[in-house]
């Protein structure tokens, strides 16, 4: 009880850290916290193998990769300016207490299906042997079908990063010429974008 | 000691969710808006794991096994386009996309 | 004890040949001209569909499943499957005239475009909520790649953020996983449709708010109004090849999730119903209303694309039985006739903006044969008689109404008679008198263009006048009241 409620907070301290940080630096360092914590509330539920995989996998990896584009592209200055949408900050204040307040009422109306102790028992502490088990067959088609998931993922971004030259389909086919008032495609209009 | 009940993790879950609803309606860059999403999905996670303790059942911890591949992958994908897009700009602030408005 | 899983790749073999496509798509990239891939492509997309058809089960027969019932290769999935494939073909097919121009004709294009349909069949053919996810997230995964592949301002603007928007939805929808596993302590479409059947009144609330959850996600997936705000942008940002594949592929496989799950597991839990139908209204009158100004043809198909998602999910809103089936007629009908309007913007579009309603004035004079043709698809659009979207737009009226829901379908039918207006100004202006110089690409007609526009409004015409050649496969309710399994 003492661990999750000290877990609970931390996580909530990193979670507000994260969308309210002015600099996406610290935003991001908020998330990890977070990510910390909810490792190890993973860890209280007896998912051991799952509380290691959210250090190594999702703190380690995945955010290492986000703060990586963050200092390739900068980006860690704070946006001034005002909103283009009027009031929505307050407007998503109010609709993020609404949520949680329903979200939080939903959940303080679950009732166990059965006794805390045997669901723990039956978990097997989450080890890696126990969620391998369940992965390699119950899971089977999951499994291979991520497989295809993360292939997407490997030559979608390769694709997007390292764009490939288009092959001419055999047909004389130069693009029209642009009628007036008309852009070309590539130049984007002067001063639509701040470059 | 009393290990704590599955509700509260729920109701944790449930405001770390909101918490990123909050998140992704008010930032304005991509990247910030992104790191909103991650929390929404970790809130998923700790649902799915509270749930499986409760139910004593194994596919709940596999299925955030699963959620947090999917994580990975679109985190790939979606880093590759906002490198791609943003490479040759100083900005990630989203409103500057005015150009589909309307 | 270690049970072994039930391998069986029978059920399995039309998405692996989809696979196959995909596979050799990225590795022969290095090696084969683009068009040669597409040419590949296009023959296991037949193979495929003809795998599906040998997949159907006759009545008596029980449907294949394999994986403990993760995969089922149910009638349902098959026709959802073949309507798929349809699309895909269609978009394959525009893409061999049109890639070049749009700076696409690379194989990576229709590797990405592969992987996206593979996600497509997964879902089609899923079990339950986990392989129903991972389908889902390839696919769009592959769409946001697909969105933003185009080496332009536009579509790079449009890719980042169906991104964003639908990263947003993924999340949302994970969510709504959670805590309907929590309430019912499954995730398979069987378990969760048999523990909604007798639920403990503690765990109701879980449920409720876990479906109204899946429902805003899947909504963010199919463009149901409020969360339908990046449609226009992104089918109007990308490049029309690309459109036309989100629009119709994308969304057939967002409705055959849909239909999955609040059709078959979720089809006894109370409440979602009534928060659809609210989101359907919004969504007509959004959508209808948005198209009435917009004077950019391509956006206004995307508009239109947002109207068609109200009238598609009020088949949702019918008994299983009847729902289903006007959902499966439906679909295959608006893949068809969007798909060769879209291929027809795609030929005579001088930019990937489109072209505007005004430049379609006296197209009768100049291409008489598109003309027709996008004729006969913004009539079936719009739900004029002879063709087949009178049929479909029918029988999802007729879903919704016989099941309670009146004030909604008077909505749907007065939508509908505005949707006349938006429909059939364009249409009216193709046969005006040719007054203004020509405004379309010189060279636009192709072959394989022209064959996808042949062969969408030759079907869309048929199918009108015979309904019953696609509509007798789908009517035995049966299909559709075992969509979760027994």
């Amino acid at each position: 009880m003492i661990a999750f409620l000290l877990l609970g907070a931390l996580a909530l301290v990193g979670a507000v850290v994260t969308v309210a940080a002015r600099n996406a630096v610290h935003a991001a360092l908020g998330l990890v916290g977070t990510l910390l914590s909810v490792a190890g509330l993973f860890a209280s539920l007896s998912a051991s193998f799952l509380a290691a995989v959210q250090v190594i996998v999702y703190a380690g990896a995945i955010l290492v990769l986000f703060l990586f584009v963050i200092m390739l592209l900068n980006a860690h200055q704070p946006v001034t300016g005002r909103d283009p949408v009027p009031f929505v900050r307050e407007l998503a204040g109010i609709g993020g207490v609404i949520l949680a307040g329903a979200l939080a009422v939903i959940a303080f109306s679950y009732r166990d299906p059965q006794p805390l102790a045997q669901g723990t028992a039956a978990l097997r502490g989450g080890t890696a042997g126990a969620v391998g088990e369940t992965l390699l067959t119950r899971f089977l088609l999951p499994f291979e079908a991520v497989s295809v998931l993360l292939l997407v993922a490997i030559v979608g971004a390769v694709a997007l990063v390292r764009r490939p030259a288009p092959q001419p389909d055999g047909v004389t086919d130069a693009e029209g010429v642009a009628l007036p008032g008309e852009l070309p495609e590539r130049t984007a209009p002067e001063g639509g974008v701040r470059a | 000691m009393d290990p704590a009940p599955t509700t509260y993790y729920v109701a944790l879950s449930g405001l770390l969710f909101a918490i990123g609803m909050m998140g992704v309606l008010t930032r304005r860059t991509a990247i910030m808006m992104f790191l909103s999403v991650e929390l929404m999905l970790n809130a998923a996670n700790l649902a799915l794991v509270a749930f499986a303790r409760s139910w004593g059942d194994l596919a709940g911890q596999t299925a955030v096994f699963i959620v947090m591949t999917l994580a990975a992958a679109e985190v790939a994908i979606g880093l590759a386009i906002i490198v791609a897009i943003f490479r040759q700009r100083e900005t990630t602030n989203v409103d500057v996309l005015a150009t589909l408005k309307g | 004890m270690l049970t072994p899983p039930d391998v069986a790749l029978a059920p399995l073999l039309p998405i692996l040949l989809v696979l196959a496509g995909a596979v050799s798509s990225t590795v022969l990239g290095f090696h084969l001209p683009r068009r040669t891939l597409t040419a590949i492509n296009l023959v296991l997309l037949l193979l495929s569909a003809a795998a599906m058809a040998l997949l159907w089960s006759g009545p008596g027969e029980l449907p294949a499943t394999a994986f403990g019932g993760s995969l089922r290769a149910d009638n349902a999935a098959v026709l959802l499957g073949l309507t798929i494939v349809a699309g895909s073909m269609m978009a394959l097919l525009v893409s061999l005239d049109t890639a070049y121009r749009a700076r696409l004709s690379f194989p990576e294009f229709d590797a990405m475009l592969m992987y996206a349909v593979t996600g497509t069949l997964l879902i089609a053919f899923s079990g339950d909520l986990i392989v129903m996810l991972i389908g889902l997230e390839v696919m769009s995964l592959a769409s946001y790649v697909l969105a933003t592949l185009q080496d332009s301002r536009r579509a790079e603007e449009s890719g980042l953020k169906y991104f964003l928007l639908g990263s947003v939805g993924s999340a949302v929808l994970i969510y709504g996983l959670a805590l309907v596993y929590g309430a019912t302590g499954s995730l398979s479409y069987g378990g969760i449709a048999a523990a909604t059947a007798g639920l403990t009144p503690g765990n109701l609330g879980l449920l409720v708010g876990g479906a109204l959850l899946l429902l805003a996600g899947f909504g963010f997936k199919v463009a149901l109004a409020p969360f339908h705000q990046w449609t226009p942008d992104v089918y109007s940002g990308a490049p029309t090849t690309v459109s036309l594949f989100l629009s119709t592929v994308v969304k057939v496989a967002a409705f055959a999730g849909m239909l999955r799950v609040f059709g078959g597991a979720l089809q006894n839990a109370p409440f979602w119903a009534s928060a659809l139908q609210l989101l359907i209204a919004a969504t007509l009158i959004v959508g209808n209303a948005a198209s009435l100004f917009q004077t950019n043809f391509k956006r206004m198909l995307a508009y239109s694309a947002v109207a068609h998602t109200g009238f598609l999910a009020m088949a949702l809103l019918g008994t299983p039985g009847l729902g289903g089936a006007a959902l499966g007629y439906y679909l295959l009908v608006y893949t068809l006739m969007t798909g060769a309007a879209l291929a027809i913007v795609a030929a005579l579009q001088r930019t990937e903006a489109g072209m505007n309603i005004s430049d379609l004035r006296g197209l009768y004079h100049r291409h008489p044969g598109y003309a027709v043709a996008l004729a006969a698809c913004l009539a079936s659009l719009a739900g004029l008689p002879p063709f087949a979207g009178f049929f479909g737009k029918y029988l999802a009226f007729q879903a919704a109404f016989q099941n309670g829901y009146v004030w909604l379908s008077i909505l749907a039918v007065l939508a509908s008679v505005a949707a006349l207006v938006y429909y059939l100004r364009p249409a009216m202006l193709l046969f005006m008198p040719d007054r203004t110089p020509a405004r379309e690409y010189p060279h636009g007609q192709r072959p394989a263009t022209n064959l996808t526009v042949a062969l969408g409004v030759a079907a869309i015409t048929v199918l009108g006048l015979l309904p019953n050649l696609w509509y007798g496969w789908l009517a035995d309710p049966a299909i559709w009241e075992l969509l979760a399994g027994r």
